[in-house]
């Protein structure tokens, strides 16, 4: 497995393309999320230049994850979509705080994976990991997300430092909640 | 954890800290009623029992959410968890899988945090003696859960 970073101008030459054709299948197609699409990929309004892309392809090439990142000191998903997921507090609005979006684990090239099973786990920790790693790297001390609930069990499981921001909601049929989860400094070992 | 202002461990009211949490002594929490929010069966995970050939195995697992009671008033403690349905003691009971995910931290006595793992630990521990599993059988037996999951 190959995870890459950056933004969609700086993204090796068409894994941008064929992470949007993966949200579409991930997100439509299987979870049925009514999203905004355009010609075949699965793109927002803060699918912007400025946004920074987490990817995870398997050795052919295809795409096997995905999560989407955006300060949250400009618009972002929850704070302009969900801040009622917020438990009553404003969203946050810090260069501390990054939101993390779009997380998705499904490794379509495996027949065992079920696309309603969002979080394939090796892919997901691997994936997760990279882009809390790209999130320090900005200068982010915590990441904000809003997620479906499966994903909650995936940090328990794996030991991230993650907390609820506030209850589910029944959102289109979907439960979804936002989470923290705290940026650990980078472990430095010593030899 | 970053500081936050801490909610005093006597005073009524609970509040938000600026880290989401909602502090308290664990002693306060078991005071308080929480109430069930909703509850819903996970997709079916069936699969081959290389034991029997020609059998399947179904594992009948869900979710379950609950709140504090005092609705619809923010901030609201929020504490959710998977089960699975397992046969024992020559029945099926409903049983706790994994920690649960809550927006809690219980404070010490001199009012100090105790940690987000202790604080789960703590939980985890209370859910064995608090009675959750009928809540969850009536509302997977009434297969209204999500539309129950509004506040």
């Amino acid at each position: 497995m190959n995870i890459v970073s950056g933004s969609a101008g700086s993204l090796p030459a068409g894994v941008f393309h064929r992470t949007g054709a993966y949200r579409h299948r991930v997100f439509i197609e299987q979870l049925k999320w009514e999203l905004p699409v355009t010609g075949g990929i699965e793109q927002d309004q803060f699918d912007r230049p400025d946004t920074l892309y987490v990817v995870a392809q398997d050795e052919e090439g295809e795409v096997c994850g995905c999560a989407r990142l955006l300060p949250t000191t400009v618009p972002y998903l929850l704070g302009e979509v969900f801040p009622q997921l917020m438990n009553g507090a404003a969203p946050p609005r810090s260069p501390d705080v990054w939101e993390l979006s779009r997380f998705a684990a499904v490794d379509f090239s495996d027949a065992s994976a079920s696309p309603l099973r969002q979080f394939s786990a090796r892919t997901a920790v691997a994936l997760l990991r990279a882009a809390i790693a790209c999130a320090r790297e900005r200068g982010a001390k915590r990441l904000i997300t809003v997620s479906p609930l499966g994903i909650e069990r995936l940090l328990r499981r794996e030991g991230f430092n993650a907390h609820r921001a506030g209850p589910p909601l029944n959102i289109d049929g979907h439960l979804i909640f936002a989470c923290w989860i705290e940026v650990e400094p980078e472990q430095v070992s010593i030899s | 954890m970053k500081a936050a202002r801490p909610t005093d461990p006597a005073s009524p009211r609970m509040t938000l800290s600026s880290d989401g949490y909602i502090r308290l002594t664990f002693e306060r929490f078991l005071r308080l009623r929480l109430e069930h929010l909703c509850s819903g069966l996970d997709d079916s995970e069936i699969g081959l029992n290389p034991g029997a050939e020609g059998a399947c195995t179904t594992t009948i697992s869900g979710y379950t959410e609950w709140v504090s009671d005092d609705l619809p008033a923010q901030p609201m403690i929020t504490i959710g968890w998977s089960w699975a349905l397992v046969g024992r003691d020559g029945g099926a009971r409903c049983v706790q899988v994994d920690p649960p995910g809550h927006n809690l931290m219980f404070l010490d006595a001199q009012g100090r945090d105790v940690g987000l793992r202790a604080t789960t630990a703590l939980l985890y521990d209370w859910l064995e003696r608090f009675d959750w599993q009928s809540q969850v059988l009536f509302a997977v037996n009434a297969q209204t859960p999500l539309n129950s999951c509004q506040h």
